[in-house]
């Protein structure tokens, strides 16, 4: 058993098993379309909800006067957002089946909140899109199928929801999956799955429907339970940022020095040979250890401890890569960068920035363009870019930092920008191109 | 993950940094402090697999043990001279362990016979009530409580 989180470092010897355990989720809708309905009724269907949170619900929902159990309840966890009656920030619900574990990220949709969006969606593996059936494909679900594709979740679900509404109408449903296509194909959304549900109902949620015989596929918590993610990480090119340098010069291991960090990318062996970036000083992976013993391979995204034959000058922010895929260390990034403060990015403002292991400072050379977050188009040459603002941006950096472009890696193709007055996260960057 | 606090431990909700990928900002100015909860997505369930897993020591009292106790509002306090009894209110022996442990004035045990890591395990497998709703008194005063005792500072 493995809890979420945990350090997983060795306890499975094949790549990739350990981590299709875990699902994480990124939903957003807007306040109408039954978002927070679904994620109770998954929740509740799945047996996840204790007697004394049911009976909290019931009775807050007697006081309410909703008419019946509402659902949604479950869902809103803090002061502000129940009082609002809308989802503030990010809220990350937990539950479990006997197949997976599950996070779900739940943001609102609304396009004043695309930040809280981004963030949710920057670690998800999968990403639910809700449509009301009733509406159709709007403005807001093709926003949510772009956020999807540019944090790169590899996996989307569309849930038709509300079907009841619409007499459990196959027509409507099939209208629906046509006109998202036109959506997602040009935002080159690989993994799209459609499912017609009633969140309300329960209708294709955990129990599959009696309404709807025309459709054949698997329920929404079936589909969430068996989506193949553990193949969604870059195993090929070798990326393993130091966190750490361990030398602890003991009695018992004098001479022990080992870099700590978890795997970006690729597979690492001992006997391989590396090449530390940005230095450029070759070397071959002498033993991998984890907190107990030696390993035989290591892949994403496994923590480990790398030992490294030759005595280098290695430290944190460095990063080992195999000499045959490595990257040409950089200076200077296109990204495209979501902005989250209320001060907008300028040209020629300064940041810190933050890349895997690495902090470094930078300054914005030029915004090339914003995206109209309503059509989705790119305006050129922008003045700047404001709150909830997606745009691309040319960077300079203070430091050679090894980089990836986002598509090819998350890990290593994303950055965070920080306000150095304020301390406060205010951007963050998926690199579309380096050098 | 991280949570920020003022000069006084504060915590405002509304200016949560928000967390990107696993690029923390740990970033912080003279007088104010980070609270990192890295086991904050785990289920009490998950914390006692793994304390059993990894075979850690924990304290007797999450054990099931004879205690002498009394009953309110359907849950089972130690009796101490803390807590004063009022009409109706009797003392009597229970076999009980602690789910969390917290004053024991407003943290109520509950009734097991589990004195094993396994048998605790199976318990919380088993169990239909959240820990917060069986055994803390303070969290049943409002809905939100244990979110204003963050906003003090209390956690």
């Amino acid at each position: 058993m493995t809890p979420p989180g945990a350090a997983t470092n060795g306890k499975a010897t094949a790549a990739h098993t350990h981590t299709s355990e875990l699902l994480r989720f990124a939903t957003a809708g807007s306040v109408d379309d039954g978002k927070s309905t679904l994620i109770g009724r998954l929740l509740f269907d799945s047996k996840q909800v204790f007697a004394d949170q049911l009976a909290h619900v019931e009775a807050v929902s007697e006081r309410r006067g909703d008419g019946y159990v509402n659902l949604a309840l479950l869902t809103d966890g803090l002061r502000a957002e129940r009082e609002q009656g809308i989802t503030i920030d990010v809220a990350y619900r937990y539950f479990a089946t006997p197949k997976r574990k599950f996070i779900i990220a739940d943001t609102p949709g609304h396009e004043q909140y695309t930040r809280n969006m981004v963030t949710g969606a920057s670690t998800a593996d999968l990403s639910l899109v809700l449509i009301d059936a009733r509406k159709g494909v709007i403005e807001q679900s093709k926003r949510h199928a772009y956020i999807a594709s540019l944090l790169g979740i590899p996996h989307l679900v569309v849930c038709v929801n509300k079907m009841d509404l619409v007499g459990w109408d196959e027509e409507v449903f099939e209208q629906i999956v046509e006109d998202f296509a036109d959506v997602s194909a040009p935002l080159g959304l690989r993994d799209v799955t459609f499912i017609p549900i009633s969140a309300l109902l329960g209708d294709n949620v955990v129990e599959r429907s009696e309404e709807m015989p025309w459709y054949q596929g698997p329920t929404l918590l079936h589909h969430l339970e068996h989506v193949h993610i553990a193949s969604d990480r870059n195993f090929a090119d070798v990326r393993f940022p130091v966190q750490w340098v361990i030398r602890p010069q003991s009695l018992e291991h004098p001479d022990y020095r080992g870099y700590a960090g978890r795997v970006a990318g690729g597979v690492l062996r001992p006997g391989d040979e590396v090449v530390v970036l940005p230095g450029g000083r070759r070397t071959r992976i002498a033993a991998i250890d984890d907190h107990e013993r030696a390993l035989g391979e290591a892949c994403p995204p496994m923590s480990v401890t790398v030992r490294l034959a030759d005595d280098l000058d290695v430290g944190r922010g460095d990063v080992l890569c195999r000499p045959e895929d490595a990257p040409e260390p950089t200076r200077r990034l296109e990204a495209d960068v979501c902005w989250m403060a209320d001060a907008p990015l300028r040209p020629r403002g300064r940041y810190a920035l933050k890349h895997t292991t690495r902090s470094a400072r930078a300054v914005v050379d030029a915004i090339e363009h914003r995206v109209d977050v309503h059509s989705l188009r790119p305006e050129p040459n922008p003045a700047e870019l404001a709150l909830n603002d997606i745009g691309r941006v040319h960077l300079g950096t203070s430091e050679r930092l090894v980089a990836d472009p986002y598509a090819r890696n998350r890990t290593t193709g994303s950055f965070i920008l920080i306000d150095e007055a304020t301390n406060d996260t205010v951007g963050a960057g998926m690199i579309v191109a380096t050098g | 993950m991280l949570s920020f606090r003022d000069d006084f431990g504060q915590w405002d909700p509304k200016a949560q940094r928000p967390e990107l990928w696993s690029l923390y900002n740990g970033r912080i100015r003279q007088g104010e402090h980070v609270r990192v909860f890295p086991l904050s997505n785990w289920t009490e369930l998950d914390v006692w697999r793994y304390i059993a897993e990894e075979r850690l020591e924990v304290p007797t009292i999450y054990f099931a043990h004879e205690r002498e106790v009394f009953e309110r509002d359907g849950m089972l306090y130690a009796h101490s001279p803390y807590v004063e009894l009022v009409d109706g209110e009797e003392p009597f022996e229970a076999t009980v362990r602690y789910r969390t442990v917290g004053d024991m004035t407003c943290t109520g045990g509950v009734r097991s016979r589990a004195t094993s890591l396994r048998e605790v395990v199976a318990e919380i497998a088993a169990t239909r009530i959240t820990e917060r709703g069986e055994t803390r008194a303070d969290d049943r005063v409002t809905e939100a409580a244990m979110e204003d005792r963050k906003r003090e500072g209390y956690f």
